[in-house]
């Protein structure tokens, strides 16, 4: 009877110790984690698609950050009830607003993704060849860089609000966060001049190492070139500004396009646009990169859209009955019930999401041109004017910031362009108030309390 | 006194040797037997054997043999601590069986992984009977429970048939996990008890149980009682033992044949309660009145949206006022027409028959529960066989086995329409039948959750819910050698859940479709458990315990199918086999899909007590748990749960002994570690996702979406117990006390983090809350002659709940339905709430409490304003009772019995969800009567606004639905008669019962019933949103007949 017991004992050990494992290491097999989906280069290309498809998102690239911008700036109107509108339309944001929360949100989500790319290849974490490393690395530094730029702009004091630039930026992060407790990790805002550093110093590694052939809704080396043009030219230091955006004129790899509503129309931007220098792409509905913009203001659903540009806006855009922009931006289309002024600019089902455009280098070699006093500011200007089908007219700061305000109508760009130049009347605050800044979100506050608000 | 004592010396010394010399002189014979226990038939040692009317006296030994001598034709008196003392004429050879006690604290109760006699137990257990349970006709036993065991709070969700319910035991220990307590159904741990979601309401996952087969239920409460379950006992242990015959019993009158019992109880259901909702005159009245308010005020969104028509404003569904004036106010009761009187039929059978070697307990059951609402009913078909063989004097094998078949025919509530949309937005005025064409039910105007007439519904919208389960297990018991006995035991908990939709394309013109999921969860297990009985003399006992468990949980798969049929086609629902063309199955219309899961989690358990009682007085226990998971992270796998309690037996000492009045006092003190492992099978694994439907560039996208947790692990809960139990009177008034601190840390919860991480959240062990309470249980015979008996069993708790850490999150963090959320200061679950002030009497506009809040968050000023807003939120009510409790009076009369029991629940609120759109703005749902109340012109002073169509205002979350839970309920009230054995020949027992539930109800609470339960769909919100409900369907009260023979 004995050698009964014995023998279940033995085999209740032996079942439990090949069990044991088995039942202790269940995982589900629906489950992908970390090191079994980043192996190989294609695992970590699909990384930075992620990466790239945050950046393309409504409140980063996307559009809605943008047409908060203008409903700040008064360039646009908002009938939304909503009360993150209410809040923007009063320059009342507080800690709650989803906009705000979601600009900090998803431009952080995109760094994180970015910083995971870079990660893995400092790291050697993945087999990459010599090209991929530099390329892959330099794109996702780009899109971190122009995040931290894209934060800076709502969150922060503008670039000279203080003498030294020490007012408060965003936090810097630039660790990949791979466990949780890194994610606990509290980081206080560094100081503007701080923010700016960093994007300045991410975009002149990003430009010697992308490549120069572009590539398919990827950045390339005109792009960092362009976007270290645009950083230093909102920090108003013109000389820079005018040496990296004369690069790319100087190169003329960049033209404009006929019509001026090209590059929002294609969503294959080779075909039909040369005007484009990076955008994101749009290839499908799924696949749009543009909704923020259309979805706030398209004209050709069946609602009335709830935005639309503001009767100065709409003014400015008049002043000259050739202007082809103002039959592009401005439609009077309004329902019997509804009656308004609305914009058809963006009325596609899909579009890509501009990043930056030669009609924007432009303008700004035009202007930093003309403060410098070098190249021909004019023939610039008159290049913008002529598509536009508007007299052309010299080169002052006045003319250029008048076109300025009308080629890049609700594209959002207005309201730091009236930061740039210390306007004393944005929406009735000075162009340093901290009323026209985003509060400083509860979901960063939540994790970290000592964080300086706004 | 100290007279007496030498008094009372002298006397002894006087009569010992008065009967030492005596036996001198008698005839002395030398007697020897055995002593066995009357049930298990086993030997019991240390018995002590006494002459009668003498002092001489032995102990049975080791073999429960004894020798003695004695003086020819002398009485022999046994004694045994919790058995019954025995005087039989000594004569040599004999064989005396003990009977054990029936007193309450000679119990045997189900420990984890044993038993125990109830009065050397040092933990906090309390038993029910079975037949306590049976006799109620309760959607599931575990309903059963309310009321009877103190601490333990039954919140029963609905009259609903087969409904569930949640039990808490002593407070709530989690946020985000499992609530529940563990349920082990004779040594098989069943999952966590949360059902399926299916609409408004979640499916029971314990009504696949038959109670007339529960013997027993031990509630496990305090550590040193559940840490034996480890990882899993934090919330309290539910040990359901189901009915066995024994072994050698004699059964059926002496006769050794088998014993039948056949019950068969016909129930009688109806709603304890409906809203008193405004007929057509009252409604028509109310809405011309706020159409005119909104006039005269200028509401935007109220009468203006109508346009300008002040004389007959237009009603919802096209109907012109005049016209219902004119038709005599015609009011559609709409919650009559979904509700009947439910007439449910429940038939139980069972066998008992055990000789020496084989013991059989066999049943069957069928059980059709029709509830109050039309098309509502829950069917089981139930059997069971429990049985154990005796294959030789050391080895017994046996097993348990039952097979249950359910079908819950499910009816929307609540928000899923049915009688939630009679109790809301099926208006007055609105005919049941369309007014152009009598054949056809009317069409409903709103498009709120479809515009069906719930009418309409019945029939045609199906939700069948069936369960086919076995909760089986299989056992061998090895008795190795004189007090070590191994046990070997595999379980099994297998079934397969078949839900079917029907939509029928009659109520809505739309297409006939139907669904079906079948999913296969199975729970295989298996342990050894060793014991060992250690005496080392007469007053040094231990028992030793160790074992290991293994449980694996799996799912064969899941399997989807759903079928929209061409339109104007009719179909059926799958279960019954709707044809199915070729051409619709290969078309988008229709889909079949099925995938593996395989293994969901495991768990591997080491586990060990110790016993050890000195002079019979002093009780120490020590318990100890290994548990590992495939749920814990790599750095945390196995988690140890130690618990140790101690005992005294006050009465056993010399200056309690023969104190006249305490028969039993014990105080006992237990501290214990315990975890509760219902976290997500995979919180601890990394999750990257692969978006192949999403594209950049035409490419696949991928990012991460959870990051690992390697030190994920259990919440752990620390306890400490202390009280003591009494018998006074022989047991006439028994009872016992408990006080406990519960303190639950590594809360499993979504911490904030910067969201400049990337991320808003991570999921790690950070929480932390406590527990701690009161518990009072007291049973007193109060009268017993020998034709009347009166008894009584009175239990209450306390309990209060606070949280103290919750990883900084904000307060928005953890919430659900009804404004509930998780704040470090609060009980879990408090209401978040904006407080109103009463209505100005000027305007009749609500005002409500502004709040003024500095930069930490800290109000700074109180203002009153009429401007709603959601920054003016703050923590309100009492999601928890301070108090619960339950008294039960049983009195007999001859072969009468009556039996009532009321339960009660102080302090605590009810957030009524619902209220908010039933006493504000007058529209789509129709109100209460007691907006009749409102206000009407200035000055008027009422606490109901004035009425106005704008329907902005109701949604609205204040305080003004925060009501008083406090109530008292006559929960069941029965009345028996047994008829004396052979009345019939042949038949041991008939006894009829008349049981009612549910019967009367003392409450302030305005709403409908306030016992409420808003059953939700995850573990958090079942921990969160206890105290709120929603036009949920009211409790059944209920009339029962029954017959119950045995023979």
């Amino acid at each position: 009877m004995k050698k009964i017991l014995y023998s279940l004992l033995a085999f209740f050990v032996l079942v439990s110790v090949t069990s044991c494992n088995k039942l202790l290491e269940v995982k589900p097999e629906t489950l992908t984690g970390i090191d079994e989906g980043i192996q190989n280069a294609s695992d970590l290309q699909a990384v930075l698609n992620g990466s790239y498809d945050v950046f393309r998102n409504t409140h980063v690239m996307g559009g809605t950050a943008f047409v908060a911008a203008d409903v700040i700036a008064q360039e646009a109107y908002s009938t939304s009830t909503g009360f993150e509108w209410g809040q923007i339309k009063t320059l009342n944001m507080n800690l709650f607003n989803p906009i705000g929360r979601d600009i900090w949100k998803n431009a952080y989500l995109c760094v994180q993704r970015a910083n995971v790319v870079i990660d893995y290849i400092d790291n050697d974490k993945v087999t990459l060849t010599a090209e991929q490393k530099k390329q892959w690395k330099a794109e996702a530094q780009f899109i971190r860089a122009v995040c931290f730029y894209h934060l800076v702009q709502f969150f922060s004091l503008p670039y000279d609000a203080t003498k030294d630039n020490t007012q408060p930026g965003v936090p810097l992060r630039v660790e990949a966060i791979l466990a949780n407790e890194f994610a606990a990790t509290k980081l206080a805002r560094a100081s503007v001049e701080e923010v700016y550093q960093f994007v300045l110093t991410e975009l002149q590694s990003c430009e010697a190492n992308l490549s120069t052939t572009p590539i398919y809704g990827h950045v390339s080396k005109d792009g960092a070139t362009a976007y270290l043009a645009k950083v230093y030219f909102q920090m108003n230091k013109m000389d820079k500004a005018y040496q990296y955006a004369d690069a790319i004129v100087t190169a003329g790899n960049y033209s404009l396009d006929n019509n001026w509503w090209a590059k929002f129309a294609s969503a294959s931007m080779d075909s039909t646009t040369h005007e484009v220098i990076f955008a994101m792409t749009s290839s499908a509905i799924a696949e749009n990169s543009g909704s923020g913009y259309s979805d706030s203001y398209r004209t050709n659903k069946a609602n009335p859209p709830s935005f639309g540009p503001t009767d100065i806006l709409v003014s400015q855009l008049k002043q000259i009955n050739t202007d082809q922009r103002a039959t592009q931006v401005v439609l009077t289309a309004g329902t019997a019930n509804v009656p308004g002024v609305y914009s058809s600019k963006y009325n596609y089902d899909y579009m890509i999401a501009p990043v930056i455009c030669y009609n924007e280098i432009l303008l700004i070699h035009a202007e930093a041109g003309f403060a410098l006093g070098s190249g021909d500011p004019t023939a610039d200007l008159n290049a913008i004017q002529t598509r536009a089908g508007v007299p052309l007219t010299a080169a002052s700061l006045e003319n250029i910031a008048s076109e300025r305000r009308k080629e890049f109508a609700l594209e959002g760009k207005h309201f730091f362009n009236l930061k740039r130049l210390k306007s004393n009347n944005i929406h009735g605050e000075g162009w340093n108030s901290s009323k026209l800044l985003f509060q400083i979100p509860d979901i960063e506050q939540n994790g970290n309390p000592d964080i300086i608000l706004n | 006194m100290k007279h007496f004592y030498t008094l009372l010396k002298t006397l002894f010394a006087v009569t010992l040797m008065l009967v030492l010399t005596s036996s001198m002189f008698a005839q002395k014979v030398q007697v020897s037997g055995k002593v066995t226990d009357s049930e298990t038939r086993e030997t019991m040692v240390g018995v002590t054997v006494l002459e009668k009317g003498t002092q001489n006296g032995i102990t049975t030994d080791i073999n429960g043999g004894f020798k003695i001598t004695v003086q020819k034709g002398a009485i022999l008196v046994l004694s045994f601590v919790g058995y019954e003392q025995v005087e039989v004429p000594a004569s040599d050879g004999m064989t005396v069986a003990m009977k054990t006690k029936q007193t309450m604290l000679n119990q045997v109760v189900v420990v984890g992984y044993g038993t125990q006699n109830k009065r050397e137990v040092t933990g906090s257990i309390y038993k029910v009977k079975g037949a306590e349970i049976t006799s109620l006709p309760v959607p599931s036993f575990e309903a059963g429970l309310q009321g009877r065991a103190p601490g333990v709070t039954v919140m029963q969700s609905s009259g609903l048939a087969g409904a569930g319910s949640a039990i808490k035991i002593r407070g709530v220990s989690s946020i985000t996990s499992g609530g529940d307590p563990l349920y082990v159904i004779d040594g098989v741990i069943l999952p966590q008890n949360q059902g399926e979601r299916i609409g408004a309401v979640n499916t029971n996952v314990l009504n696949t149980i038959n109670p007339d087969d529960i013997e027993s239920i031990d509630i496990l409460k305090d550590a040193s009682a559940t840490a034996i379950y480890g990882s899993r006992g934090a919330n309290g242990v539910v040990l359901i033992t189901t009915k066995r015959a024994k072994l050698g019993q004699s059964t059926s009158g002496g006769k050794k044949a088998p014993n039948f019992n056949v019950g068969y109880r016909t129930t009688m259901s109806t709603p304890t309660q409906l809203y008193q909702l405004l007929n057509t005159e009252e409604y028509v009245k109310l809405y011309v009145e706020a159409y005119e308010n909104d006039k005269r005020f200028g509401v935007v969104n109220g009468a203006a949206a109508q346009g300008d028509n002040p004389s007959t404003p237009l009603l919802y569904g096209g109907f012109k006022v005049k016209d219902i004036v004119d038709g005599g106010y015609q009011t559609t009761d709409w919650q009559k027409e979904m509700t009947r009187v439910g007439i449910g039929h429940a038939v139980d059978a069972s066998m008992t028959y055990g000789n020496d070697k084989l013991a059989t307990y066999f049943s069957l059951g069928y059980h059709n529960d029709a509830s109050y609402l039309k098309e509502n009913s829950f069917n089981l078909f139930s059997s069971r066989l429990n049985l154990d063989y005796k294959l030789s004097k050391s080895l017994q094998v046996g097993f348990n086995t039952s097979y249950s078949h359910s079908i819950n025919n499910l009816v929307p509530v609540s928000w899923n329409g049915g009688l939630g949309k009679a109790m809301s937005t099926a208006l007055p005025y609105w005919p049941i039948y369309d007014p152009t064409n009598p054949d056809k039910y009317y069409k409903f105007p709103q498009a709120w959750n479809g515009s069906y007439n719930p009418l309409a519904e019945l029939g045609n919208r199906v939700m069948r819910e069936r369960y086919d389960r076995t909760i089986s297990n299989i056992y061998l018991n090895y008795n190795v050698f004189k007090n070590f006995t191994a046990r070997f035991e595999g379980g099994i908990d297998s079934y397969t859940r078949t839900y079917d939709e029907f939509f029928n394309n009659v109520i809505e013109e739309v297409n006939t479709r139907a669904s079906q999921n079948i999913i296969k969860p199975q729970t295989l297990m298996a342990k050894v458990i060793l014991n060992y009985d250690y005496d080392l003399n007469k007053n040094n006992k231990f028992k030793f315990m160790a074992g290991q468990e293994l449980l694996g949980n799996s799912t064969k798969y899941n399997r989807n199918k759903s079928v929209t049929f061409p339109t104007g086609e009719a179909g059926d629902a799958f279960y019954l086999n709707p044809t199915i063309s070729d051409a619709l199955m290969a078309s988008q219309n229709y889909s079949d899909k099925s995938e593996v899961i395989g293994m969901q989690y495991g768990f591997v358990s080491y586990f060990g007590r110790v016993f050890y009682t000195l002079n019979n007085k002093y009780l120490f226990n020590v318990s100890i748990r290994q548990d590992a998971s495939s749920r814990f992270g790599t750095n945390n796998k196995w988690g140890t749960f130690p618990a140790a309690s101690v005992g005294w037996i006050l009465t056993e000492e010399d200056f309690m002994k023969d104190n006249g009045i305490f028969n039993y006092f014990k105080v006992k003190v237990g501290y214990g570690k315990t975890g509760n492992a219902e976290i997500p099978n995979d919180a601890q694994y990394s999750r990257l996702i692969t978006n192949d439907t999403k594209l950049y560039g035409g490419q696949p996208i991928r990012y991460i979406t959870q990051l690992p947790n390697p030190d994920l692990r259990w919440e752990t809960t620390n306890s400490f117990d202390a009280g003591f139990e009494f018998g006074i009177l022989k047991d006439r008034i028994s009872g016992s006390f408990d006080y406990y601190y519960k303190k639950t840390k590594d809360l499993f919860l979504n911490a904030a983090v910067p969201a400049s991480s990337g991320l808003t959240s991570v999921l790690i062990n950070v929480g932390e809350l406590w527990n701690q309470g009161v518990e009072f249980g007291l049973n007193t015979t109060n009268i017993k002659t020998k034709n009347f008996s009166w008894t009584t069993n009175f239990n209450i708790a306390y309990n209060k709940n606070e949280v103290t850490n919750t990883g900084n999150a904000g307060p928005d963090a953890f919430g659900s339905t009804g404004d509930v959320r998780v704040l470090v200061g609060y009980p879990v679950g408090v209401n978040y709430l904006v407080k109103e002030l009463g209505v100005d009497p000027a305007t009749g506009k609500p005002i409500y409490e502004g709040l003024e809040k500095n930069e930490k968050g800290e109000i700074i000023r109180r203002f009153k304003t009429f401007t709603y807003s959601t920054d003016y939120r703050q923590p309100l009510g009492k999601p928890w009772p301070d108090w619960i409790g339950g008294l039960s009076n049983t009195f007999q009369y001859k072969r009468f019995d009556v039996s009532c029991m009321f339960n009660f629940q102080l302090g605590g609120s009810i957030y009524d969800d619902s209220e908010k759109y039933q006493l504000n703005a007058i529209g789509n749902w129709n109100l209460r009567k007691d907006v009749l109340d409102r206000w009407q012109q200035p000055g008027d002073i009422t606490d109901v606004p004035r009425m106005t169509l704008d329907a902005d205002v109701p949604n609205r979350n204040t305080d003004r639905y925060l009501h008083d839970a406090s109530y008292l309920r006559l929960k069941n009230l029965s009345v028996g008669y047994t008829l004396a054995p052979n009345t019939i020949k042949g038949i041991n027992k008939i006894r009829v019962a008349l049981v009612g539930t549910n019967l009367l109800t003392w409450t302030k609470y305005p709403g409908m019933d306030p016992e409420i339960f808003r059953d939700m769909e995850n573990q958090m919100q079942r921990n969160l949103s206890a105290n709120v409900t929603y036009i949920s369907p009211p409790q059944a009260r209920t009339f029962s007949l029954s017959v119950n023979v045995e023979f």
